[in-house]
Parts: C-alpha cells; structure tokens; sequence
C-alpha cells in the first residue's frame, strides 16, 4: 500500500477462518483508517481480546476449534469485557441472528455485505 | 317417422305383447273355474264354505218363525187311542187358528177325518209320498206315480212329501217339485197356501234358510195342544207341519248349519224348508253369467297384483284379495240373503297369484339369461385383447419364450379335437409331430389319460422319439375351465431339469398360462364361425361357467393386483363405507391400532391425517361433490421415521365422465384414499434442501472477499502488492464457487433412489443423534451417560445416506456395552480443513487393542453382534473415502474416531 488512510487509532480484531477473506477485510479496515488484527478462530482471539483490548471485534460464527458462538459467550461469561461484536456471518437464518445478540452480539451482518455499510456501522458504534 | 317415435311403439308393442301375453292364460283359467263351477265339480268345497257361513248367520238374532213343529205321537196308548188324539189335534190347531196345517203323511183314516171337516180341509195339505223306484231321488230320474199323481177327493190337497235333498250328506237345498212334475212338494204348497209371492221353480233347488239352527223352530206337545195349555199367538197365523219325528238320536239329517253329530230331524227340516218359503227368506245364487262377470271382477286385481315387485308382496295382496272376496260373500250372505259360490272366485284368484308368479318366474329367467349372456360377450370383449385372439402368431413367441427361459431340448404343443378327440400339432421346436411313439393320437390314449389323472406333469419315457436317454421328458394337459384343450409335451436335460428349483411347479405356473392362452384362442375361433347362430354363448350354463370363471380369474388378478401395490389402497363408496381394501393398508392401519372396517371414509382421514371434523369434511366434500382430487401428508405414530401422503380421488364411470350436457362434472361412484409412501422422496428432499443451505452458505462465504475486493478497487491508494493480494483473493474465491456449484449441482440433479445413495453429502449431526436417541431408549444401564462436544455448526460430510446412523449406532452399543458403571460415553466432534472427525470414547473395561483390530479389520468373527457390525460399519466409512480407527486397551475403555471428507 502505497499510502494509508488517516488513523483514527481504533483497533478492530477480525476472528475468521477464511484467510483470503482476513486479508481483504484488514485491507479495507486499514483503507478506512482503523488498525486491524486478524486471527483464525475464536481460541486464537481470546488472548488478544485482553493485550489488545481491541474496539471492535468482526466475527465470523462459522469457525473450526471455536466457533463465534462460543466466543461469544466466553466474552460475556469469562473475559468479563464489553466489546462492541459485529457478527459477519454467511447463516441467513433469523434464529442465529437472534442467537447471536442474545449470546452478547452488537450487530448481525449475512455475508456478503457492502463495505460502506459497515463502515457506517463502525462509525456508529464509535460514536 | 322420427327415431324416438320409432322407439316409443317399439316400447308400447313390446308391453302390449307382454300385457297380451299375461292376460290370455288368466281369462283361460278363468273360464275353466267358471265352468267347473256351473258343473257342480266344485259344489263340495263350495258347500262347506256356505255351510260355515250358515253356521256363522245363525247366531245372528232372526225374526219370529211362521212355522209350529207338532210332532205325532208314536208311544202312547194304542194305535186307535193315538189317531184319536192325532185328530183331536188337528181340531185344536184349527180351533186355535192356524192357518195351515201340513201332514207329512195322510194314512186314509186322516183323510176321513179330513174329509169330514171342510173347515179343517180348507187349511189342511196332506202329504203323500211318491212310491220309490229303483232309481236314486238324488239323480232326479224319478218317475212320479202313485198316490200323489192320484186326483184328490173333492176339497182335499195332497203335495209331494219327498225326501230332501243331499249333497255329500248334506241338506242344503230345497226341492220344490220332482223332476218333470207340476206337483208341488208339501214346502211349496204350503208356500202357495200360505201366499208367499211368486214362487217360479228356478232350475237348481233353491237354498234352505237355515236361521237359528236345529231347535230354532216352536214344537208343540200333541198332548200340550190337548189340555189346552197354550196361548193362542203360538198357534195362531201359524203353520203347524204335523209329522212323525223318531226319538232316536241317530236318525235325522245333517243340515248346513250342523255342528258335527248333530243331526236334524225330518220333520223340523221340513219346518226350516218351508219357514224359509214363508218367510221369504229363500237364498237367491247368481246365475251362470252373473257368477262369471263376478269371476272377472274377482281376477281383476290379479293384473295389478302381477305388478307387485315382489312374490312376497304378491302373496300377500293375493291373501288379503281373498279374505276382501270371502267378506264380500259373507256380507252378501247376511245382507242380501244371496250365496255367492265363493269357491270359483278363490280358486281364480288363487290360479291368477299362480300364473302370475309362473309368468314373473319366466321373466326373470329371460332376464337372467339374457344378463348371462351379455355379461359373457362383455367379459369376452373385456378379458381378451383384440391382438391376442386367434391365430398362431403368439404361440412362436409362447414357444420361444418357454425354451429361452427353461432351456429346454424340445417342445411341442398339440390340441384336442373337440368332436373326434383327436390330437392336431400346434407348435413345435426341434421336433415334429411324426416324432411323437404313441401312434393313435388319440386322447384317449393311456398316457394322456394318466396325465389327464395326474392334472399336472408327468415324466414319461420314449414318447419323443428323437429324444435322446439324457434328457427327461414330461407331458403336460392343457386344461381350462375344465375343459380338455391339448397337451404339451417337453424334453430337458435331466441335470439342467434338476438344476432349477422346483421345476415341475414352474411348468405347471406355464402350464396354466399357455392353456388360458389356448382356450381363448380356440373360443375366438369358434365365436368367429358361430356368429349367425349367436355365437358361442348360446348355451346359458356355459355362459354362466364360463362369466364365472373369468369373473373369478379376473377379481383373483385384481386382488393380487391390488394387495402387491406398495401404496396402502382403501376404496369408499360414496357414502363412507369401504369397499375394498389391501393388504398394506390393513398392515398400516393395525399397527396404528385402527379397525379399518369399523371406520368410515372421515373416520379414516380423521385419524389418519389428525384434521378436525370440519376440515376432514371440507376435504371429502370436495371429493365426493367437485369430484377433485385432495392430497395431503399424513404420518404414523408407530413409524415416526416414514412420511406417507395421502391421495383422495373420486373414482367415476368413464361412461358418465364422458356425458354430454353435463352442468357439473359426473357424481363419483367411489372414493379411491391411497396411502403413498413418500419417506424416500422427502428424505432425498430433506438433504438437497439442507445441501443446498449449505451451498449458500459457502457462495456468501466465497462472495464476502470477492464484494470486499470489488469495494476497493476504487481506491486510488492501494499498492500493486495490495492489489494483487485482492486479485488474489478474488481470484481463488471465484474459483472456489465454481467448485461448489459444480460439486452441488451434481447432487442436486441426482434422481437416484435413496437407497442407492451410497456417498452423499450429510449432515453427520443428524443420523449421530438419531444414532444416540436410539440407543438411550434402549440402554439397559442407567448409570452410563451420553455426553456430545460439537461445534454448532459442521459441514456436511460424504457418507451414505441410512448407513452413517448404522455406523454410530453400532459403536455407541459397543461402548455402551463396555462402559463402567457411572460413566460417560463422550462423543467429540471436531472439523479440519478436509475432515470432520467424530471420537467416540468411554471408560470401560476394554479388551486387548489386538483383539478389537482383528475383530475390526481382520477376519476374526467376534460373537456379539454389534461387534460383527463393526466390519461392516469399518467397511462403509472406508467406501465413503473415509477413515474408521478404533483402540482399545484393558481397563481403559475404547476408543472410536470415525473421520469422513468434507463437503465443500
């Protein structure tokens, strides 16, 4: 990348299994001025919930080892830390969505989505 | 003339016809009864019924008789002393005013006595009886001499006192003079005295007035009439009949009104016969052309009679028509003093409820056989399809089929000449009819009739000539509806014949086919030349035997038909009940605890389909009254695994679906409920819905970073590396789809049946819980928990579609029977990049590691089941392109992973 967005200092950590999918997500979280870490599944992002202590977390429910459901409620239940989840999932089903917000998750998004709207959604939430 | 005018008269002249036909034999019988009537021949039977109503009427209240019995003495004082007193008697009648007085016998001294009087003469009719002839009264060839044809001495009458009148012992009638006489009897004198209108003698005696009966009549002592111990209204206006009447009990006559025994003196009957005149009371009788107008009335209602629908009900009408005539007769009898001779009336009736049966008993056998015949044409139309009716072209396709199927040496088929019995080559492969040893070709001969005895194969030696000692050689009669058709003669090599199971039961399965072919091949060949004289089903027992053979041949293939349908079959009449049912739907219905047979069509789609009443009744009126078809899904408590779907359908007539100017469509005549197993079918749509889920999915998966990377191409601040990196992305995402859609598509278009489906893509949580809730239903050892770690969503895995449930089954009841008491069996799901692993492990007893090897993979066979299950279930991961491993170890348990490939 030739030159980078302005920084707004937010950390965003992305737990997803699809590597192709994690680069292109920091990519446009970069290009949109955030600070993006990315791991593979839920149990490589428990540590880094708490060295980060990242703003945001985008999270895929799909994931082998640790789904995002578990992770879910190990945020709620164990790491005891409020952190704005938005669940990017490819599970267009309604009683995941709801799952999911009962289980701690701030905003459900069904892949593929538009990157502007996330973006909003991220700004929102900052806000 | 129009058509339907045309058919109209065709109509009328038929009933007329019929109407004609039925008429003529009652008027016939009619006229017949009449005239053995008038003939006397029926005076025997008549005579009883007038002597019941007579005993009937006489216990009915009657006027004051006109007659005064006064019996003569026989036993008192000398003879002089009693014809003194006799004379003094009829002085004293006289006296008292009687106005007439009959003798029935004038002994001279009573005539002097007479004579003397001219008082007492004037009132007085001697009797005098005609001397007898050889000649019987009764014939009526008397010949009248004697004193009665004598002239009388001035101022005297004399009458005829003649004996009465006996028909079959019995006084009913009346003689008012002899045959070819002027005399009067002493009845009819006294009658004319006495000046009773206008006595004509009619040409058959007239009937006596039997009113009141014996003792119905006054009687005056001689000896009372003497002492003047009387009044005079018993003797005044009276007339006295004088007469001898023994004492003895024996003598007397029978009368119309007698009680068996009872016997009714001359002298009273001669006082009934002239009461009667006197009285005007004499019975009148219609005559001849009367009495057969009153025939004809009497059959009248027979013609509606013969109308009635049933025998029963014509009997009973008939009955009913008598006792109507009877009352008629008896009310003549006690009102208008007539006696109808009722017997000619019953017997006609009878006679018409007789023709009339006879005539509706011979139309209803024309109908029969008329209905014979036609249901015979109709079956013959039905049962034998155009194309297979006569000719020879299928018995080369019969032939071969046979020796393809049985290999056998050689065939040959041979028919029996009706007329003559002798036998005609049909077919034959590799042999001829010169090559048959029994020379005579004749049925009758000892080995065709040992096969005709043995109605089914027989073994015999040499009668194929060619054949040679290797091959064994059967007869066969060709036999149908019991009729001797041909034969059919074979050679196979014995070991081939001994090769095939049960050989000579599937030559008799042929047998029976080939003859049924035979016979209607030959019957089409004789309805071909029979055609002028209506054909081959003139004869109504063959036509029965043989529309009762079809018939039952016919419902015998129906039911078969019907009960190897895998679909559960019930057929409602319109009104609910059922009417036909098969085998499978019995089987289903029991094992839902259902009668069937006690259940209505609603009761049937209640309990099926669990809709209320009011909806089950919207789905059969929609049946029954628009006449379409109602599908719905129905499922079976005993067999939650199943999903069934039943069809209602209206079964119509093609004949009425096919009526013109119909404003609604044809009523149904029956309602067909099928029952469909449609478990496989929604099965295989289960797993292309949930396969397809999955596709999506892995689409929005794959089309995530392509929507990302697209985002930022725009951007102007992105480095080369950072777009090849999208590049990249987009470019194996891209790729990764194809893949997907393509894997998917093939299962997605996949028609196979279910069963078939060795390798599909599956949901491995799905038959792993039906495995576990299987096996917790059955465990016998509650103290062993069942414990699943798993993701909350897995991939779906290549596996076969009922097996995978088998496999985790198998290893579940192995575990379980391993497992210590108070432990967990843990199953452990887990996925990978290419696997979904599934552990299965316990804390058991275990047995050595080697052992369950062997057990597993080796060819050792383990004694329980689910450890011979095993192998199998080792054997399908392993077709699925997966990996079955096991462990085991003493005192530690067991220890399953079942590893299967990915989908997508």
């Amino acid at each position: 990348m030739t030159s980078q967005a302005h920084d707004n200092g937010k950390v965003i950590l992305v737990v997803d299994d699809d590597a192709a999918y994690r680069r292109v997500m920091c990519l446009a979280l970069k290009e949109a001025g955030y600070r993006a870490v990315a791991v593979e599944n839920g149990e490589r992002a428990m540590p880094l919930v708490h060295e980060l202590k990242p703003d945001f977390i985008l999270l895929d429910m799909l994931m082998p080892v640790m789904d995002g459901m578990k992770f879910l409620q190990w945020l709620k239940d164990k790491a005891r830390v409020s952190i704005p989840t938005l669940v990017l999932t490819c599970l267009d089903q309604r009683g995941v969505a709801v799952d999911a917000l009962v289980a701690g998750a701030t905003e459900v998004m069904t892949k593929p989505f538009q990157l502007e709207i996330l973006l909003k959604k991220l700004e929102s939430l900052s806000q | 003339m129009p058509r339907a005018r045309q058919h109209s008269l065709v109509i009328m002249s038929t009933s007329s016809k019929s109407t004609l036909r039925s008429l003529l034999p009652l008027a016939a019988s009619a006229l017949i009864v009449w005239a053995g009537g008038i003939l006397g021949y029926l005076e025997p039977t008549d005579g009883a019924l007038f002597d019941h109503a007579m005993r009937l009427r006489s216990k009915a209240k009657e006027q004051a008789p006109q007659v005064l019995l006064v019996p003569a003495e026989e036993s008192v004082g000398t003879e002089r002393e009693r014809q003194e007193r006799l004379a003094g008697a009829m002085n004293r009648l006289k006296e008292r005013g009687a106005k007439i007085i009959v003798l029935e016998s004038s002994p001279d001294w009573v005539i002097e006595v007479v004579k003397a009087d001219p008082d007492l003469a004037a009132r007085t009719i001697l009797g005098r009886r005609p001397p007898e002839t050889e000649e019987d009264w009764d014939t009526s060839r008397v010949a009248l001499a004697g004193a009665a044809r004598e002239p009388a001495p001035e101022g005297l009458r004399f009458a005829l006192a003649i004996d009465p009148l006996t028909a079959g012992g019995v006084v009913r009638r009346l003689r008012l003079s002899l045959p070819g006489s002027q005399d009067p009897t002493l009845e009819m004198a006294a009658a004319l005295e006495w000046g009773s209108g206008n006595l004509s003698n009619p040409r058959t005696p007239p009937l006596i007035d039997f009113a009141g009966g014996r003792g119905s009549l006054p009687r005056l002592e001689i000896g009372r009439l003497l002492r003047g111990d009387i009044v005079d209204s018993l003797v005044a206006g009276k007339c006295a009949v004088v007469g001898v009447e023994p004492t003895a009990a024996a003598s007397g006559f029978t009368v119309a009104t007698s009680i068996p025994g009872e016997l009714m003196s001359a002298l009273e009957l001669r006082g009934q016969g002239i009461n009667t005149l006197l009285q005007g009371k004499l019975i009148r009788e219609p005559g001849p052309l009367l009495r057969l107008l009153l025939v004809f009335v009497a059959l009248a209602p027979s013609l509606w009679i013969g109308r009635l629908a049933t025998t029963r009900l014509a009997l009973h009408a008939t009955l009913a028509l008598t006792l109507l005539t009877g009352a008629a007769v008896a009310a003549s009898l006690l009102m208008a003093n007539t006696w109808i001779p009722c017997t000619e009336l019953f017997a006609t009736q009878a006679l018409g409820f007789v023709l009339q049966t006879r005539e509706r008993c011979l139309e209803l056998t024309r109908s029969i056989l008329n209905l014979i015949a036609d249901s015979a044409s109709h079956l013959k139309d039905r049962y034998w399809p155009v194309n297979s009716q006569a000719g020879q072209a299928p018995w080369t396709l019969v032939a071969n089929m046979i020796n393809q199927t049985l290999d056998l040496r050689r065939l040959i088929f041979v028919e029996v000449d009706r007329r003559t019995g002798r036998l005609n080559e049909l077919l034959s492969l590799e042999c001829s009819f010169k090559d048959i040893a029994e020379a005579c070709r004749d049925a009758g001969h000892h080995v065709y009739r040992d096969a005709l005895e043995a109605k089914g194969p027989i073994t015999v030696k040499g009668y194929l000539r060619t054949a040679d000692k290797t091959e064994k050689q059967y007869l066969i009669p060709l036999t149908f509806v019991g009729e001797l058709l041909g034969f059919w003669a074979l050679s196979i090599d014995a070991s081939k014949a001994a090769a095939i199971p049960d050989f000579e039961g599937l030559l008799t399965d042929y047998t029976s086919r080939v003859s049924e072919l035979l016979f209607h091949s030959r019957s089409a060949s004789r309805a071909e030349g029979d055609e002028k004289s209506q054909g081959l089903f003139s004869d109504p027992h063959g036509n029965l035997s043989f529309t009762l053979t079809l018939l039952q041949q016919r419902l015998g293939a129906l039911d078969t038909l019907i009960n190897s349908l895998n679909s559960g079959i019930i057929v409602f009449d319109i009104f609910g009940r059922i009417i036909q049912i098969n085998e499978m739907m019995l089987t289903l219905l029991k094992r839902e605890s259902l009668v069937p047979f006690d259940m209505t069509a609603l009761d049937v789609i209640m309990a099926l389909s669990e809709y209320d009443i009011s909806k089950s009744r919207k789905l059969l009126r929609r049946v029954i009254v628009e006449s379409s078809q109602v599908s719905f899904p129905v499922s079976f408590r005993s067999m939650p695994g199943n999903r069934y779907l039943i069809n209602l359908k209206p079964l119509q007539d093609a004949a009425r679906r096919e009526e013109k100017g119909r404003s609604r469509p044809a009523g149904p005549r029956a309602i067909l409920c099928e029952l469909v197993d449609t478990t496989s079918i929604a099965v295989m749509y289960e797993m292309k819905t949930k396969l397809t889920e999955s596709l999506c999915r892995q689409l929005r998966n794959d089309l995530a970073p392509v929507q990302l990377s697209w985002s930022l191409m725009g951007s102007t601040r992105l480095g080369k590396s950072d777009v090849a990196t999208l590049m990249e992305a987009v470019d194996s995402r891209i790729k990764h789809a194809v893949t997907a859609l393509s894997e998917c598509q093939q299962y997605l278009s996949l028609d196979a049946d279910l069963d078939e489906l060795e390798r599909f893509p599956v949901d491995l949580k799905e038959p792993l819980h039906a495995a576990l809730e299987e096996v917790q239903a059955e465990n016998r050892n509650p103290l062993i928990t069942f414990q699943v770690i798993e993701p909350a969503f897995i991939s779906h895995v290549f596996a076969g579609t009922g097996k995978l449930k088998e496999v985790c089954k198998c290893v579940f009841k192995v575990l379980g029977n391993d497992a210590a008491e108070n432990s967990s069996i843990i199953v452990r799901i887990t996925e990978s990049d290419d696997i979904v692993a599934c552990d299965f492990s316990n804390m058991g007893f275990g047995i050595p590691n080697d052992l369950l090897q062997q057990y597993v993979f080796g060819q050792q066979s383990a004694a329980a089941v689910e450890m011979q299950q095993l192998q199998a279930a080792a054997k399908w991961v392993q077709a699925w392109g997966g990996i079955f491993e096991c462990f085991s170890g003493v005192g530690v348990g067991m220890h399953f992973t079942v590893h299967l490939v990915k989908f997508l």
